[in-house]
């Protein structure tokens, strides 16, 4: 970027040129929201969960969410698939999450489908359905298999004790 | 890393949020993605390795693209196209230089994608051909080609420019 100027290269004028212009810088609050997202996002195993995109009730989705986890980690259990993962259409955000473990909780997800196949991690939004903060749910594994179900939804398996990591992001 | 990130975040974020902006136009999309990448990786300090410039880089084009098709999931996506005639400007204004500045933006514009991220990542990234080749996957002398069909091109549409003006 600053070497010396080359009296051969036909283009060395223009790109000091360029490198004499600064690009625009970040806004100031920029570092500190990453410092804020850094200190205040968390981790949190996942053992088995449903993201179920039927809108039901959270008792309701719960019971379900129990049954299926039951059903996948018994036909599964060579390969100890313990979850699996229904997105809905970005447009439809009432999604049901549930997050087994001591910090269980039930929250709205919109999984984007285009990201499934995206640097092979899954990157999806959760909202807790009570204004801000939102989440950024992100897994940090390796390429997952996906496959859809004939009807516009997504099937997604991961390995047991996967960790999911929950971002806070502002978007307003 | 994650104990130098501040230093990291110093010497690139103007850079980083350049980058972004090739496929995000509004300035504050393209802080999101940078923020994005600064957390992922910050979260996941094993990514960064020993170079961690060309990996911060590589996630900012990840979060971008990412956001970009939300955006295009959401009918949005018109939201993110760089337009240089409609958004902020790429490079900070200087007075005396606003003319060409606007030349250059518009020039910029107007090269392929492929060529512009490589110029963007040498120029104002300070990335050596062989750093590039990492970020993008692809080697060290297809980097420098592109570098130097970005300059060609730029320089030809920066002459047609002068001669229209």
């Amino acid at each position: 970027m600053n070497s010396a100027p080359d009296p051969n290269d036909p283009f060395d004028s223009l790109s000091r040129e360029l490198a004499s212009f600064r690009p625009v810088a970040p806004s100031a609050a920029l570092k500190q929201r990453i410092r804020s997202a850094v200190q205040t996002s968390t981790s949190r195993p996942l053992e088995a969960g449903v993201v179920d995109g039927s809108g039901l009730s959270r008792a309701r989705t719960l019971a379900i969410w129990a049954g299926i986890a039951a059903a996948v980690v018994m036909s599964c259990s060579l390969f100890a698939v313990r979850m699996a993962v229904q997105p809905t259409r970005a447009e439809e955000p009432e999604i049901a999450t549930s997050v087994s473990g001591e910090e269980a909780e039930v929250v709205a997800a919109e999984i984007e489908e285009e990201t499934l196949w995206f640097d092979g991690e899954l990157t999806g939004i959760v909202d807790t359905g009570e204004g801000p903060p939102m989440w950024k749910v992100r897994c940090e594994t390796v390429r997952r298999t996906a496959w859809s179900d004939g009807q516009g939804a997504t099937q997604i398996r991961f390995e047991p004790e996967e960790r999911l990591l929950f971002i806070p992001v502002s978007y307003n | 890393v994650k104990a130098n990130w501040e230093q990291l975040y110093d010497d690139h974020a103007a850079a980083l949020v350049l980058y972004a902006r090739q496929w995000l136009r509004s300035v504050s999309d393209a802080e999101d993605a940078v923020q994005d990448a600064f957390v992922r990786l910050l979260k996941s300090p094993r990514h960064f390795g020993d170079r961690p410039v060309p990996i911060l880089y590589q996630a900012v084009k990840w979060a971008a693209l990412d956001r970009l098709r939300r955006m295009d999931r959401l009918g949005k996506r018109e939201e993110a196209f760089v337009d240089p005639e409609a958004a902020e400007g790429f490079f900070e204004n200087v007075l005396e230089h606003e003319e060409r500045r606007a030349q250059l933006e518009a020039a910029l514009s107007t090269l392929p994608e492929a060529q512009r991220e490589v110029l963007t990542l040498h120029i104002w990234g300070g990335l050596s051909f062989r750093e590039i080749g990492t970020t993008l996957g692809i080697s060290p002398n297809t980097a420098a080609s592109r570098y130097r069909y970005a300059l060609k091109s730029l320089s030809e549409s920066l002459d047609k420019r002068e001669l229209i003006a």
